[in-house]
């Protein structure tokens, strides 16, 4: 069974005006987004600003308010917020933010900080509360006598390791990483992703990583779902997404990314031009009329494209030949 | 001037350039010995992560520091000027004419109460003797110039109607205005989409092939650097301490600090799970080192004799340089391990 399925989900938020100050018209910041994640397994959330992934996240852990669709956790669904309170759902779901200056309270030291989610759903008596504190800090590399500290004392790349222990404080079955590295430095950026990685194989937490930067999420994620426009165009494995995409805007946002293969970098700026130029010729075929994506099509095992239904029917055909 | 007398003009020069910070009363260098050159036609990155002095590096060449907090020594030489002495209406002159420069957030470099085209149209009043009607013309071909897909629409919008891509496209027309022979462009791209990023690089550069200028390019994302720079000068603790051209640096780095940063990269191809860590932390302004070789710290396996007193400049040949000795010793960690 998939630990989290999110089916349909729908984020509107709508926009008001007129007379009355009536509601005119809906931002669809998420827009029927399907997909499902695995125990112990980092699935990524890719797309550009705007795309609605962060949206996505919040509306997972409950920050932004469903419109419609439905999420289910183990088989209980959890899409109100009545519904999480007769399972664990908030304990089982914790989240690292981006920015770690403003997601950590500055006038609070380390351990409170920490012990804050042991203090909401685990009855410890201070001694045992501290001892886990400690444990915490040591997971991810932080020295005892950071205990004591305040936020502004410690580096963008402590802080964000600070913001991990405080989300794997309760034994989470799910944490979702809304850009955790995107505001570090290269070599602190290897540092917080080798300690999540650390904590997955430890505690076997499944990650929603939600980025906009293709290589780093090519090395964390095991599935990856491409997000535009409030939707989902692509989704699949690391392989079928970085050796085999297929769609249109996969491949547009794959060939922007700039390489360190100095040797090749002209045919990388010719390649990247001609997707470019492709793009703008072809873009309106991979939307319709009202600019929203095809429903998704099963091209190979797990491997889920929105494509246009010309093409689509290619591959139904083969479906029902098998 | 004939191709190629133009082609190996040195525009800017900057000799023993060192720039202090007043804190508590006592100065800290922020930047020491920078050495460098950049030539006509020529994109010249500089690369380093956040604290190594890569935008002080170029606010001390705009002049853009508060001059009471800050101390300044040696040189800056731009077309025969020494740029740390002249006074602050001839640096006037030239910030804008001779010299643009494109800042990392166009949000906040750009006056929100202002439409576009006064904006690009106050570069001009300040340095040429256009009339008004040259002037909206030039601002139209400009916005043309940057890909505006529509630019008489554009030049009457404000910033805040208009995206972030099509934002740094009028802070890059406003950098070019005047046809400056040399642009600083600090993190341009940083706070844009990596499909916008492409646009603006690929513009950046076609800016360059058609005004035969010169660009430094600040970045911290060696990806940027690999597709758009011809030189490459690595920065770190305030110190150059690797330059040369890209294919040098990327297929044969020398220092311990570029390697490192290179094998920190999230590759392609590998599988392993594991990213290579570099230990320890950038020194803060306080506690950098006053001798020796800043970044043996963060080597600690590498012995200590390997490292120079006062690191220097190590000519390599073909331009490849490298700062302090220990270049010739290092390996990483693993190695010595296995």
């Amino acid at each position: 069974m998939s630990l989290i399925k999110v089916k349909n989900l729908k984020v509107h938020f709508p926009i008001r005006g007129g007379f009355f100050n009536g509601v005119v018209d809906n931002v669809r910041a998420v827009d029927g987004v399907s997909f499902e994640i695995q125990p112990g397994e980092t699935f990524g959330l890719v797309g550009e600003s705007g795309s609605g992934k962060s949206t996505t996240g919040r509306a997972i852990i409950g920050l932004e308010k469903v419109t419609s669709g439905e999420i289910t956790f183990e088989g209980h669904d959890v899409t109100s917020h009545k519904d999480r309170k007769e399972i664990d759902y908030d304990q089982d779901v914790q989240m690292i933010f981006q920015d770690s200056f403003s997601s950590l309270n500055p006038r609070k030291r380390i351990e409170s900080i920490i012990a804050e989610p042991l203090k909401n759903f685990e009855n410890l008596t201070p001694e045992q509360e501290k001892i886990k504190v400690l444990q915490l800090m040591k997971i991810v590399g932080l020295s005892p006598d950071a205990l004591y500290k305040y936020p502004h004392q410690f580096s963008g790349g402590q802080r964000q390791r600070i913001g991990i222990a405080r989300a794997v404080a309760t034994n989470p079955k799910l944490v979702i990483a809304d850009e955790p590295v995107s505001a570090l430095d290269l070599s602190v950026q290897a540092q917080v992703l080798n300690f999540m990685k650390k904590i997955q194989r430890n505690m076997g937490v499944s990650y929603l990583f939600i980025s906009h930067d293709l290589g780093v999420v090519r090395h964390m994620c095991d599935r990856i779902a491409i997000m535009n426009r409030g939707q989902i165009v692509e989704i699949g494995s690391r392989e079928d997404i970085y050796k085999h995409p297929k769609h249109l805007y996969t491949q547009r946002l794959l060939a922007a990314i700039p390489s360190t293969r100095v040797a090749d970098r002209d045919k990388d700026r010719e390649r990247r031009q001609k997707i470019e130029k492709e793009y703008k010729e072809k873009q309106k075929d991979y939307y319709d009329k009202e600019g929203r994506a095809y429903p998704l099509v099963e091209v190979s095992k797990g491997h889920l494209v929105a494509l246009p239904p010309k093409e689509a029917l290619k591959y139904k055909d083969i479906k029902e030949e098998n | 001037m004939t191709e190629s007398a133009t082609k190996h003009e040195t525009i800017l020069t900057v000799k023993d350039l060192t720039t202090s910070f007043k804190i508590n009363n006592k100065f800290y260098k922020a930047i020491s010995d920078i050495d460098m050159k950049i030539k006509r036609d020529e994109i010249l990155a500089i690369v380093g992560e956040s604290g190594c002095g890569k935008s002080t590096l170029v606010n001390s060449i705009m002049g853009l520091q508060d001059p009471s907090e800050t101390k300044i020594t040696g040189e800056i030489d731009f077309e025969g000027q020494d740029l740390t002495k002249i006074s602050e209406a001839d640096y006037n002159k030239i910030r804008g004419a001779k010299i643009g420069m494109i800042f990392q957030d166009p949000l906040s470099a750009l006056n929100p109460l202002k439409r576009i085209e006064d904006q690009i149209e106050e570069v001009l009043i300040c340095h040429t003797d256009m009339s008004k009607q040259e002037r909206r013309a030039r601002v139209l071909e400009l916005l043309d110039q940057v890909g505006i897909v529509d630019p008489k629409r554009t030049a009457h919008q404000f910033p805040h109607q208009l995206s972030g891509g099509m934002r740094q496209r009028i802070v890059i027309a406003i950098a070019i205005a005047c046809k400056p022979d040399f642009i600083i462009a600090d993190e341009p791209t940083t706070a844009l989409d990596v499909t916008i990023q492409a646009q603006i690089l690929d513009l950046l550069k076609d800016i360059q092939k058609e005004n035969h200028s010169s660009i430094i390019l600040i970045t911290h994302d060696l990806g940027v650097v690999a597709e758009t720079a011809d030189y490459v000068h690595v920065m770190y603790a305030g110190k150059i301490v690797e330059k040369g051209n890209v294919d040098q640096v990327f297929n044969n780095p020398q220092h311990p600090y570029t390697r490192s940063l290179l094998k920190s990269i999230p590759q392609v191809d590998s599988e392993s799970d594991e990213l290579y860590v570099i230990e320890g932390s950038v020194p803060s302004l306080q506690n950098m080192p006053a001798t020796g070789d800043a970044f043996a710290p963060r080597i600690p396996w590498i012995l200590a004799s390997d490292h120079e007193e006062n690191p220097s400049m190590h000519k390599l040949g073909h331009g490849h340089e490298v700062r302090c000795t220990c270049y010739q010793d290092f390996y990483f960690k693993e190695e010595s391990d296995a």
